[in-house]
């Protein structure tokens, strides 16, 4: 790029080279600002000008601090000037995140990348500078349509429940109303229930209340909301998901439970985590039904590094033909459900920086799933947990 | 009010079984009630109560496995099913092992109450009148069908509809519809009228 400034060139080819940089500086993309020594701006090219809303001619030959918000600016010379004086690069070569100023004040997020030149004129840098706020833009919406279709995924479970949780409702509301009709029954016939009366009123608020809880948890289940990080013991999580679980079961099945003692906090999105040990608890359950005494064991405890969560079946285990799409979105062999518990299951452990694996078991031995969660250390533990309610009602 | 004879309840919903012994206690019936199949089997098979109330939905054995056990096709007391919604499959199975009639969750003490009092009317006026024709009658096919299916096909040839049927008999309509098409299945027959020319062309010879 520096041929032009060639002394041996003739001139009219320095022109030839001339007009080719600056095609070149126009065309680019990428905003391309250079500036000398003291940070007077030398070029700046089309991209420039519409992402700074200033034409070249107006910043050529100002300070670069022109377009930079003030916090930069402010430093900006004494940047150079060590960089000068140290050679201690750091930024150039390197790149970074920075803001940058618009003509109408709006600070926004840049990618900078900063090159040196040696010239006869002296010392230049060069930077390529590339708007951020697109990206941002879409790395948000992935973000809310990750978020989206995890809830999705928690609504198409409770979907899939939805039978046996109707009969789960149906116990409490089908014992409220024989109770209130037992009292008006009586009132009718002229018996006098008396002591009783106040007792069967009780109990009828008891099925009452039972059945808020059961509309209660289901709620907390679908509610779409925000993902959060709070620091929580994993157990009470595990124990919460696995009542959720089984209301939503036809054929009650014991689950055989076995937790380590004083297992160290994790960080997570309780919901989420809840999603996944549902969804595993549920599969758990349809795999070990095909076994003539159905088990399933829901195990926790910990690694070195991990809090690992195991729930493993006493079913066939996992064909090997179904392995390899085991964790694929839409690949699901069951007949109901959208195929995706097991793919978003994964995105959710992966997120949370651990992950979902698999022993497929086979020949007589059942499937077992293992959930990993980084430990916190707890330094870090302690200057995140922002109002995370250790044992909050959102369980 | 009092002795109108014991009913058994099992369920293994604590509340449910309180609240529908409660119900049917206030009807002046002798209430036992039984958390889960075994317990209730060992009784039952010793002493026969007026009327049975089985939730189809229990843990270890099911209502479905209890009915077997107990060979409630042959079993001398009515015995309902109580099942939530959408279980229909399942309840027509029940059916099918002998269970006279299904009451869906949730229900009202009133309609327990009209059910069990019509359903035990029924089979004290079966014991007084004694078997039909047609329940003793050697037709093709006869040792095929349980007694409650000869039952149901006595009112079927006898031309009464599905409801009218039901009322005789204490059990749905709906009910009657299944045990006519399982009826028509095992003794081979397309329609209604077919079934009523095997029986009574068999009958006559």
């Amino acid at each position: 790029m520096h041929e032009a400034t060639d002394r041996s060139e003739t001139t009219e080819l320095g022109t030839v080279s001339e007009a080719r940089l600056l095609s070149v500086l126009d065309t680019a993309a990428d905003g391309i600002i250079v500036i000398d020594a003291r940070g007077r701006i030398m070029v700046f090219n089309k991209a420039c000008e519409k992402m700074f809303g200033f034409p070249a001619v107006q910043v050529i030959g100002e300070n670069v601090k022109v377009v930079m918000p003030t916090e930069y600016a402010v430093a900006h010379d004494e940047y150079i000037g060590s960089y000068i004086r140290t050679g201690e690069k750091k930024i150039i070569g390197i790149g970074r995140e920075v803001h940058g100023r618009h003509a109408d004040g709006t600070v926004f997020p840049l990618e900078l990348s900063v090159g040196e030149a040696q010239t006869r004129e002296g010392r230049q840098f060069i930077g390529i500078l590339r708007d951020l706020r697109p990206r941002k833009e879409s790395e948000q919406r992935l973000a809310e349509l990750q978020s989206d279709l995890v809830h999705l995924a928690r609504v198409s479970a409770i979907d899939e429940m939805g039978a046996a949780i109707a009969h789960e409702l149906n116990q409490p509301l089908t014992a409220l109303m024989l109770y209130l009709q037992a009292i008006r029954r009586a009132h009718a016939k002229g018996i006098d229930l008396k002591a009783m009366t106040g007792d069967i009123l009780d109990k009828a608020t008891g099925e009452a209340e039972r059945a808020g809880h059961i509309i209660q948890r289901m709620r907390q289940f679908v509610e779409k909301r925000d993902p959060v990080r709070q620091l929580r013991v994993l157990d009470p999580l595990v124990d919460d998901a696995i009542e959720l679980t089984l209301l939503g079961q036809r054929h009650r099945i014991a689950i055989g439970r076995e937790q380590e003692d004083d297992l160290p906090l994790v960080m997570v999105d309780p919901v989420q985590i809840q999603q996944i040990i549902v969804n595993l608890v549920r599969n758990a359950i349809e795999a070990a039904g095909q076994s003539k005494h159905p088990a399933v064991r829901v195990a926790t405890r910990r690694t070195a590094s991990h809090v690992v969560l195991e729930v493993s079946d006493n079913g066939p285990g996992i064909a090997p033909e179904a392995l390899p799409k085991l964790f694929q979105a839409f690949a699901s062999s069951k007949h109901r459900g959208m195929g995706l518990g097991l793919a978003i299951s994964r995105t959710i452990a992966q997120n949370h920086g651990g992950d979902l694996v698999v022993d497929p078991g086979g020949q007589g031995r059942g499937a077992c799933f293992a959930l990993s969660l980084p430990i916190r250390d707890d330094k870090k533990a302690i200057e995140t947990d922002q109002g995370g309610q250790a044992h909050g009602g959102a369980g | 009010m009092a002795g109108q004879g014991d009913i058994f309840v099992v369920d293994d919903d604590p509340a449910v079984r309180d609240a529908l012994s409660l119900v049917m206690s206030l009807e002046g019936y002798h209430v036992r009630s039984f958390s889960d199949g075994a317990a209730f089997l060992a009784i039952a098979r010793q002493s026969v109560p007026a009327c049975v109330i089985l939730d189809v939905h229990m843990p270890g054995r099911s209502g479905l496995d209890i009915l077997k056990e107990l060979e409630a096709d042959r079993y001398p007391a009515p015995i309902f099913i109580i099942s939530g919604q959408g279980d229909i499959p399942m309840a027509v199975d029940a059916i099918r092992h002998g269970a006279l009639d299904f009451i869906e969750k949730p229900f009202d003490a009133d309609t327990v109450v009209e059910r069990v009092r019509e359903a035990i009317a029924a089979q004290t006026q079966r014991a007084g009148n004694g078997a039909g024709d047609l329940l003793t009658a050697h037709f093709p096919g006869h040792d095929l069908l349980t007694p409650r299916e000869r039952e149901v096909l006595v009112q079927i040839a006898n031309g009464a509809s599905n409801k009218e049927a039901g009322r005789k008999l204490g059990i749905s309509p709906r009910t009657i519809e299944v045990h006519r098409a399982r009826i028509m299945e095992k003794l081979g027959a397309r329609n209604a009228a077919d079934l009523v020319r095997i029986v009574l062309k068999d009958m006559r010879a």
